[in-house]
């Protein structure tokens, strides 16, 4: 069955899915691992600021705000 | 023997340090970087331990600075004490596995140990003391819960060995774990996380933020004169009757007398014109200053240690983008509302030196401090409110229309807003105490010397005419250029000294309404004050403070110069309009000219030079 692949930045509010691409520079890769953000981590959308402002993601029990140009380079597998 | 407490950022290890070593801490600079750490001493069965606290850090990855401090300071200790936030032991975990390869003594502590237990998490200690082969203890860093079983396992903690993974093969490890000593429950979202979720709710959170910044600086401000009112009615009680006997016996007209205390006029002190050291010195400093700074920091000190700020950051990261930055330089700058010391030392948290630059030049230029603004709201509010509002519209015009052209034109890269956001969490009152103490000493030890010593200065200058001298070489800039008087000379040059002093010196030259928005106005933008400019040399270098420095020079005439123009032909009420207009159109519909192009150059520059 193909699941639908969304970037973080265009996924609806308290949808949830897995991290399946990071299209970014190592850079942009290890900090987001530092934060827990890596491929395979399950992410979930609480909420985006108005006017492409942050996005807002709970991973594991840490809210954390990503930039919104970065969300758009997060690729989320978007669970059913 | 060196114990180091080590964890990422947000994990209470700044509280378990306080526990551990009491009062005596210092803060130092680790050789040769600008990060700072704190260092004490725990005494346990009569054995004395030294105690450094290692700023947080989420991995060991000598790249970064502050990482790379960590790095350097664990090769040279004894003893390990890992810190980790329970509610986020997988996160936590991949520096704790990095550590645990040093091979060195080492604890781990399971601290906020409640709030796990309270968001439904349970860890199993005793299989994760097996797994990870070293000792664990759950513990509380705010009430002290578990310290001192932590320290007891600190002080008889033996070597480990432990083989070294690569990344992959470390989160493999993780989820290993945590699969197997972490238990949740599920349960309802309680009250706490419904207003974390409404402060940054889409729409919601920009509206709660607006009126939570508004209503906290109309609370400082209306508070603040309520005790100034106070403090200057005690003044006249216990203060005027000294003053006046000193007065007598220094015997009128002579040159002490005129230092100390200044102007007598018919007999009566007034504490606000009378220009003496101990008369308009000291009552600067107490009655108007002295209340706002400490309304300020304990309800920013609150906010802070709430989780509150981080939040406004998040919030106006996209207002910040406008201007070259993102939202975590709101941070310096609401502390430079306070101060512009501890905001423009905050400057180096940000990443780059675009960042950096962007943001300390426009708070030294348009961020008035806490004690300015005091003097401002006195000054400007007795000609009316009107013209306090046209001093802040326009020093927020200024802010957004030369943050957008410090956009433009300074070069280099600004990342992209990634932050943990801490949950709500009450503060521990004594320590928000403490942390007031500091800020409060600190303020006096930069400002009494200052006021004091300004006042001072300005009165000898008098006596020697050199500020007539000034004021004549510097008439066409500031009478043809600006239209304000040349005695508003005194006022700019004590402004480089301190600014509340310098507004405080326009009170008794008599300047129209018009004429005193502009002064203040000049007096935050054309240089900061002296302890300021100290810490922008050292922030900045000398190169990008020339530059911030010549940026100035040139933001007071544009900004002076056409607030002249302006206001020969447009009353205050359409000043304020155009400049509302200005924020407004800057703010939202100005797309920024080579915004998009930059952005994307921004993010291979970056990917570029990090590979």
């Amino acid at each position: 069955m193909q699941k639908e692949l969304l970037v973080l930045s265009m996924m609806k509010n308290s949808q949830s899915g897995t991290v399946a691409k990071i299209s970014g520079g190592r850079g942009m890769v290890t900090r987001l691992e530092a934060l827990g953000i890596r491929i395979g981590s399950k992410i979930k959308k609480k909420s985006a600021l108005i006017g492409s402002g942050p996005v807002i993601v709970l991973v594991g029990n840490t809210e954390i705000a990503v930039g919104h140009r970065m969300a758009s380079k997060i690729l989320v597998e978007v669970d059913e | 023997m060196t114990i180091l407490l080590i964890g990422n950022p947000n994990v209470g290890k700044s509280s378990i340090f306080t526990h551990l070593t009491g009062v005596k801490v210092t803060i130092s600079n680790y050789p040769g970087t600008t990060v700072q750490y704190a260092k004490g001493y725990l005494t346990y069965n009569q054995k004395k331990y030294e105690v450094i606290d290692v700023p947080g850090t989420y991995q060991i990855d000598p790249e970064a600075e502050s990482e790379r401090v960590a790095a350097d300071m664990i090769e040279s200790g004894d003893i390990l004490v890992n810190v980790v936030d329970t509610t986020n032991l997988e996160r936590n975990l991949n520096l704790t596995i990095q550590l645990l390869e040093y091979g060195k003594p080492m604890v781990l502590a399971l601290n906020m140990w409640d709030d796990a237990k309270h968001k439904g998490i349970s860890i199993d200690i005793g299989k994760l003391e097996k797994i990870l082969g070293i000792p664990v203890v759950a513990t509380n860093g705010l009430t002290g819960e578990g310290l001192k079983l932590l320290q007891e396992k600190i002080t008889t903690c033996e070597p480990i060995e432990y083989k070294k993974l690569t990344n992959g093969e470390r989160w493999e490890k993780i989820g290993q774990i945590i699969s197997e000593v972490q238990n949740l429950s599920h349960r309802h979202h309680t009250f706490i996380e419904v207003m974390q979720d409404l402060a940054v709710h889409s729409l919601i959170g920009p509206v709660a933020a607006v009126a939570v910044l508004y209503l906290v600086f109309k609370f400082i401000i209306t508070a603040g004169e309520y005790i100034t009112e106070v403090v200057s009615m005690l003044f006249d009680i216990f203060y005027l009757p000294l003053i006046m006997h000193l007065s007598k016996l220094l015997d009128g007209n002579n040159l002490i007398h005129s230092v100390l205390i200044g102007n007598i006029s018919a007999g009566k002190i007034d504490f606000e014109a009378a220009m003496g050291v101990l008369t308009t010195g000291v009552f600067v400093v107490f009655a108007i200053v002295l209340p706002y700074i400490i309304l300020f920091y304990a309800l920013f000190g609150f906010l802070e240690d709430f989780g509150y700020l981080p939040r406004v950051a998040i919030i106006l990261d996209r207002l910040l983008h406008r201007i070259g930055l993102h939202g975590y330089s709101v941070i310096p700058m609401l502390l430079a509302c306070g101060c512009n010391v501890p905001g423009v030392l905050a400057v180096r948290n940000l990443e780059t030196r675009r960042e950096r630059f962007i943001t300390s030049v426009i708070t030294c230029v348009t961020i008035p401090c806490m004690a300015q603004t005091a003097l401002i709201v006195k000054a400007v509010g007795e000609q009316g409110d009107i013209y306090l509002l046209l001093t802040f519209t326009s020093l927020a015009s200024v802010w957004i229309v030369l943050g957008m052209v410090l956009k433009e034109t300074v070069k280099g890269s600004t990342h992209t807003l990634l932050m943990e956001i801490p949950p709500y969490r009450i503060p521990n009152f004594n320590m928000q105490l403490k942390k007031l103490r500091m800020r409060i000493s600190c303020f006096f030890k930069e400002a009494i010397p200052y006021v004091l010593g300004g006042i001072l200065f300005i009165n000898l200058l008098h006596t020697t005419g050199f500020i007539e001298w000034v004021g004549i070489v510097f008439s066409p800039l500031i009478k043809g250029v600006m239209g304000l008087p040349d005695e508003t000379v005194a006022a700019l040059i004590i402004g480089t000294l301190r600014k509340d002093a310098a507004v405080a010196l326009l009170t008794p030259i008599g300047l129209s309404s018009f004429e005193m928005v502009k002064a203040v106005i000049v007096l935050t933008i054309y240089f900061p004050c002296v302890a300021t400019f100290t810490v922008l040399l050292k922030e900045l270098g000398i190169k990008d403070t020339v530059k911030a420095v010549l940026i100035m020079f040139f933001a007071t005439i544009a900004v002076g110069g056409s607030l002249n123009l302006l206001g020969r032909y447009f009353t205050p009420v359409v000043l304020i309009i155009i400049e509302i207009a200005i924020i407004v159109i800057c703010g939202l519909f100005i797309p920024g000219i080579s915004s998009k192009k930059r952005e994307d150059i921004m993010d291979d520059t970056e990917e570029i030079s990090e590979i």
